[in-house]
Order: C-alpha cells, then sequence, then structure tokens
C-alpha cells in the first residue's frame, strides 16, 4: 500500500516537473528572439560605443583605431560645443514636458466630454502624431518664414513686425519648442483620455451630491485618479524630450550660433559628418549616463511624492 | 532546448537575411552574361534622375559588348534616400571590406577618400593627353598630394540667371562678355533696383549645406584668397582673412537689406518672385514648365577688382583599394568618362562636360545663353578645396555662413570656422 502510493506520488511529481520544465522551455523559446535582437541591436552596439569611447576611430580608417585612454573625455570636458549640446538638451526638456503634458491633458479634458463634433477634435488634435516628423518640419519651416510665413502674416493682422523665428539664435529654440509640443501632444492626449475614462463615474455623481463643483472634481478627483497616468506621460515624454534630433536637424542644422545644437546632432555631426567615431561613442556614453541620471531621480522623485 | 536554439538560429538567419539583402537586391543591368574566363566588377553609383541613369546603363552595356570575354561590368544603382545614404553605406563598406571595384563619389569627398587610402591612383592608366583633354576643374578635385584619383563624366557651374521682363523694366542690361562681368557692387545695385512688391532682388539659397560651400566660397577666391591654404592643411588666415571678412560682410548687407529670401521657395524665380537667381545648368530643364518666365544668363558676379572666377564640381568615378583587378577595373573608368559618355551625359542632363573635346560636338554651347556656362567651365572655374578634413570644414563654413546671414558676427563667426578646422585637421591629418 504504502508502496503503491509512494510510486504514485513519485510518478506524479514526474509528470509534473516534467511539464513544469517543458512550459520553462517554451517560455525561454519565446523570449529567446527578443533578447538576442536585444542583445544585438541594444547591449553589444552599446558595449562597443563605451570601448570606442577610449578610441581613436576614423569610420574610414577601421585599420586605424587605437585606444587612447581618456582622451576622447579630456577633449569633451574642454568642448565649449558639447555644454552648449547639453545646457540647449536640457532647457528643451525642461520646457517641453510640463507644457506639453499640459497642453495634453487640456485636449484630454475637452474632448472626454460629451461634444457634439468630439470625435472630430480628437481626430484633429491626434493627426499631427501620425504625421511624419521630416514632413511637418518642412512644412513649419515655410510658416515660420521670417519674410513671408504664415505666422508673420497672421503677426502683422496684429499690427506686429516681421519676426525671424528659426533664424534667430534666440528665437529658434523656442520656435521649435512651440512645433514639438503642437506636434506631439496629441500622443498624451490619447493616454490621458484612456485614464479619464478609467475613472468611475461614481466618484463624480457621489461628489455631486455632496455639492461639489468642477472645478473641485476636477482638483480632487480627476488629478488624483491620473496619478500613475500622469507618471507615466511625464517619463516617455522626458525621455523623448531628450533626444531631440528631426527637428533641429530638418529645420536649423542646430544654428543660428549652435542655439539649437542638441546631444543628439552633436553625436551624429561628429560621428558620421566628420567620421570621429571614438569622440562620438565617448559622447554617446555621457549622454547615455545624463539619461539614466535623469529616468532615475524621475522615478524617485514621482514615487517619494 | 531545442526550439530555443531552432528559433534563435532562425532570428539569427533573418537578422543575416535582412542585412544581405539589400546588396543582393540593388538595382542591377547589365548586357548580356559575363563569360567564363571574363573578369568581373561591381560598380556602385547613387540613383540619380532617370534620364541620367539611363546614360549610365546604356554606356556600361556597350562596355560589356565590347569587352565580352574579358570584363564584364554589373553597375548597382544605390537609392539616396537622404543627402548621406550614399556616403553611409561606403563607410559600412570601408568596414567589412566590402567596397565594389569601381564606385562614384563627389567631388569634394575625392580627397578624404584618397587620404584614407580606399581608393588608388589612377596616373598609370592614363596617357597625359588623356588627361589634358579635362577641363582644369576636373584634374583640380580629383587629384590628391600630386596624384590623380577620380575623373569626372560632367562639370557644374554656377551662374546667374535673370528675369528678362523685370531687367527690361529697369532699363538693366546683363552682360553677355566675361570682360564685362557684373561685380558684387554692380550685382548690388540690380538687386536695390529690383527689389520690391514681393519681389526679391536675388535668390541664392539652393540649401543650407554643402551649396554653402559650393557657391559662396567663390567670393573668397574672387577676393584673392581661399577658405583653406593650398595645401589644404590650415583655414587660419585664410577663411577669416580681410578679404574673407569683406566677402561675409557683402552677404550680410545683402541679407540685413533682405534682398534675398533665406527661406525660398525652390520656384522663387520661375514664378517671377526673384530678378535673379544664382543656380546651375540642372535648374535649366525645369524652366519650361513656366511658360510666362523669359530668363537669361550672365556670369558668377565678381569682386570689383578681383578674379573672375565660379563654382564647379561633380561626382566622379575611382576605383576601391579593395579591388583584385585595378587594370581592368580602370579600364572602365576610362570608358566611362571618355568623349562619347561624357557627350552623351552633357546632352541628356544639360549638365556641361567634363572634357574640352566633347565640346566640339556640343554646339547649343558656342551660343547664348550656353555659351557662358562653357566659358566659365573651361576657362575661369574653380573647385572646392582639397583636403582629407573637407567634411569638416564645409559642414562649419556652411553653418558659419547661415549664422552669418542671419545676423551673426562676422569675424567671430569665421574665426570659429579656422580654429575647428585647424584643430580637427592636427588631430587627425597632420602627420
Amino acid at each position: 500500500m504504502q508502496t503503491a502510493m509512494n510510486a504514485h506520488k513519485r510518478e506524479h511529481i514526474s509528470t509534473f516537473s516534467r511539464q513544469r520544465r517543458r512550459e520553462t522551455l517554451v517560455g525561454y523559446s519565446f523570449v529567446t528572439p527578443a533578447v538576442l535582437l536585444l542583445i544585438f541591436f541594444l547591449v553589444l552596439p552599446f558595449l562597443l560605443a563605451v570601448v570606442f569611447g577610449f578610441t581613436k576611430f576614423n569610420l574610414l580608417r577601421p585599420d586605424k583605431i587605437h585606444f587612447t585612454g581618456f582622451d576622447n573625455y579630456k577633449l569633451l570636458f574642454t568642448d565649449g560645443l558639447f555644454y552648449k549640446s547639453l545646457w540647449n538638451t536640457l532647457y528643451f526638456t525642461i520646457i517641453v514636458v510640463p507644457v506639453q503634458s499640459g497642453v495634453a491633458l487640456m485636449l484630454a479634458l475637452l474632448v472626454n466630454n460629451s461634444l457634439k463634433l468630439r470625435n472630430v477634435f480628437r481626430i484633429a488634435y491626434f493627426s499631427p502624431v501620425v504625421t511624419s516628423m521630416t514632413v511637418i518640419a518642412i512644412l513649419w519651416i515655410s510658416l515660420y518664414n521670417p519674410n513671408e510665413g504664415l505666422i508673420n502674416s497672421a503677426l502683422h493682422f496684429f499690427g506686429i513686425s516681421n519676426q525671424p523665428f528659426l533664424r534667430s539664435s534666440s528665437q529658434a529654440m523656442n520656435s521649435i519648442i512651440f512645433m514639438s509640443v503642437w506636434q506631439a501632444a496629441g500622443y498624451q492626449m490619447m493616454i490621458f483620455l484612456a485614464g479619464l475614462q478609467g475613472i468611475s463615474k461614481d466618484l463624480y455623481e457621489a461628489s455631486s451630491i455632496d455639492g461639489a463643483n468642477k472645478l473641485q472634481q476636477l482638483r480632487y478627483i480627476t488629478i488624483p485618479s491620473l496619478y500613475n497616468v500622469t507618471v507615466f506621460v511625464l517619463t516617455i515624454t522626458t525621455i523623448q524630450a531628450v533626444k531631440l534630433f528631426v527637428q533641429p536637424y530638418i529645420m536649423t542644422n542646430g544654428g543660428p550660433e549652435n542655439s539649437t545644437r542638441t546631444l543628439a546632432l552633436l553625436i551624429y555631426q561628429q560621428g558620421f559628418q566628420f567620421r570621429n567615431a571614438g569622440y562620438a561613442s565617448a559622447i554617446s556614453v555621457i549622454f547615455f549616463l545624463i539619461v539614466v541620471l535623469i529616468s532615475f531621480s524621475m522615478k524617485k522623485f514621482l514615487r517619494d511624492k | 532546448m531545442k526550439k530555443g536554439i531552432l528559433l534563435s538560429l532562425l532570428a539569427v538567419s533573418l537578422l543575416a537575411g535582412c542585412s544581405g539583402g539589400g546588396t543582393q537586391n540593388a538595382n542591377s543591368s547589365s548586357g548580356g552574361q559575363g563569360e567564363g574566363s571574363a573578369v568581373e566588377l561591381t560598380f556602385w553609383r547613387p540613383q540619380a534622375s532617370e534620364v541620367e541613369d539611363n546614360v549610365y546603363v546604356k554606356r556600361i552595356e556597350e562596355f560589356n559588348q565590347a569587352n565580352k570575354g574579358k570584363i564584364h561590368v554589373k553597375m548597382e544603382v544605390i537609392t539616396r534616400g537622404n543627402s548621406f545614404a550614399y556616403e553611409d553605406k561606403i563607410n559600412a563598406a570601408v568596414a567589412s571590406h566590402t567596397l565594389p571595384d569601381v564606385l562614384a563619389m563627389d567631388g569634394p569627398n575625392i580627397a578624404n577618400y584618397a587620404a584614407s587610402e580606399i581608393i588608388i591612383p589612377l596616373d598609370e592608366y592614363f596617357s597625359k593627353e588623356d588627361l589634358d583633354d579635362f577641363v582644369p576643374s576636373i584634374l583640380q578635385q580629383g587629384s590628391y598630394q600630386g596624384k590623380f584619383y577620380a575623373p569626372g563624366l560632367n562639370e557644374s557651374s554656377v551662374v546667374l540667371f535673370y528675369n528678362k521682363k523685370i531687367m527690361a523694366e529697369h532699363g538693366i542690361t546683363p552682360p553677355d562678355k566675361i570682360e564685362n562681368a557684373w561685380t558684387w557692387d554692380d550685382w548690388y545695385d540690380v538687386m536695390k533696383k529690383t527689389s520690391k512688391d514681393g519681389v526679391f532682388g536675388t535668390n541664392m539659397i539652393n540649401d543650407k549645406g554643402e551649396w554653402m560651400t559650393y557657391a559662396f566660397e567663390q567670393l573668397w577666391i574672387s577676393g584673392g584668397t581661399d577658405i583653406v591654404n593650398k595645401e589644404g592643411t590650415t583655414a587660419e588666415g585664410f577663411v577669416n582673412s580681410p578679404q574673407g571678412v569683406e566677402a561675409a560682410n557683402f552677404l550680410q548687407k545683402l541679407a540685413n537689406e533682405k534682398l534675398f529670401n533665406i527661406d525660398p521657395k525652390p520656384t522663387e524665380f520661375e514664378e517671377g518672385k526673384a530678378a535673379t537667381k544664382l543656380g546651375g545648368p540642372w535648374n535649366i530643364p525645369g524652366f519650361k514648365n513656366y511658360p510666362d518666365l523669359e530668363w537669361g544668363i550672365t556670369y558668377f558676379p565678381k569682386k570689383a577688382g578681383g578674379i573672375q572666377t565660379a563654382p564647379s564640381g561633380s561626382w566622379a568615378v575611382g576605383v576601391s583599394a579593395d579591388t583584385k583587378h585595378p587594370k581592368e577595373a580602370a579600364e572602365v573608368i576610362k570608358w566611362i568618362t571618355n568623349k562619347d559618355s561624357s557627350t552623351q551625359l552633357a546632352r541628356a542632363i544639360s549638365m556641361p562636360a567634363s572634357r574640352k573635346s566633347a565640346f566640339e560636338s556640343l554646339t547649343e554651347y558656342n551660343e547664348l545663353p550656353l555659351r557662358i556656362i562653357k566659358e566659365q567651365v573651361t576657362g575661369v572655374s574653380h573647385a572646392r578645396p582639397v583636403t582629407p578634413a573637407y567634411p569638416v570644414l564645409t559642414q562649419k563654413f556652411a553653418e558659419a555662413l547661415t549664422d552669418i546671414m542671419v545676423g551673426a558676427d562676422v569675424k567671430k563667426s569665421l574665426d570659429n570656422v579656422a580654429s575647428t578646422y585647424d584643430e580637427e585637421y592636427k588631430r587627425n591629418f597632420a602627420e
């Protein structure tokens, strides 16, 4: 009896463990392609960038690559253009993240009520997001034309004289910020909209019975309920903002007077146009560390709250 | 675990498939299959207009016919998604040693490729008479440190187009003899007179990249200086020389007085919204779409008392250092840049030929307006600087000129070009 039971138990265990092992294997096999892709296209290139950061590496002379220790980093920390690019990147991020998220939230609140044409509005706000940034950038170059652009014509109507916009070192970055917010806010709007629709109607009903007005409902129900969504939106907006490249690349090529040169643009110029792959790798490593630092401190800041 | 291995193999093969596909499937054209003993050569060039591509296809077919059983060339036309896609492909091929035997390259890159030893000198394959038949600017752009690397099929030039109606309205007669060519001051007066009611005095911004160096380096040359020294080792005292500052001041003056549009519509001149236009032969085919436009050509303006000059430069073909058949590859180069090829391409795309002998049969270049282009190409053109650090020079110079046109300090901007270039050169190319 005893042995029979043991045998049964053993058999049970062994089928169980076999099944588990099979599941594990299936799991691994599902995950393998993704992990391999990550290793090949993310981990390996980054490790290579770290290695190349310590070399002098002309893209056209891979045979002449040689280690130069910290030379690239020494050059980097004395390079005025690096600091300028870093500041431009941070400035863009600091302005764009709150403004874009704020605009997105307002748009979401607008299209969340039962307006007649709300689907038309939703499509209108979202359509810039699905349009290629390159196309939009080229379009905005002509809108911003200092001599005969549409925006200047509109300003004329209000008696304001021609503004140089992209062709002035003091206005170029702000002009890029404005069009970037316009282009991307629709995306965050969609996320906020999903969050808004997840808030229970009961809360609003209960609060209106208690005599809360619309503003109080926004302050005490809507915004606190959106906390997790907001954290998500702020994080992705920041990461997108730090990587700013297409707009200055197409619209200003970093000018005038490097006022729109971002770190991503600097890396591209050094690495591909000047073919200084070693120096560009060193900038990339520093850039990576900065992004990591920003996302960790944001996470900590937002969690602590 | 088997499945995992299988899947990872699958993933790897997929990746391999992706990376290999591009080259394998690239457009190719060839006349007849190569025979067993024939030397197989590959030739890369960037995609251009259909008419231009057709000339190459035809000439390569004829080459393969003429060399049947000896040499067979397979041409791969590489799509240029943006202006650097082709160069990026060359960069990648250098790293993996998969360069083709023959490759096309933009003129100013020749020195960079020669200094990097990815192309080989061709002096031993060209006779002296053959070389002398090329217009001087082709030899200038194709040479590096006394050796000749890459000839071009055609040349280019920049002229001043003018709107005949607008000129007539103001009683202006643009010169048609080179000794009477407009000076900067003459051109400025024309712009001043014609710039009103939504019409700009000139249209002179094609793009804010290579065009800036291509077109405006000539103002430095006309002033008796250049943007780097002859050896290409330093920009200090050249780009920011007093004559250089004067040239840049002239450009800033035009911008300050709003005589041109810094972000023009590409068809501003064609629509009659600009009285003159700095442009090239490539603009001419497009003028046909504007029947109301009556246009003429005059010379690239020079500095008063300065040198008459005009931009030049073209795509060129060279032999890669990776080839196993340099002799046969050189045969291809000689064929694709000979008188017939040069003439046919000039006919097809209305760009001036690179060979003096080709102009004999191109009679349209003996009369106005094209005579002006010929005179510039065969007489006064200057190629862009021959320096391995050209990518840095052109980028920084173009940035500085754009800044200057929107009001940046002239001397400071030019000093910055000089110091950036000199540091870059010292770091990467000084012996």
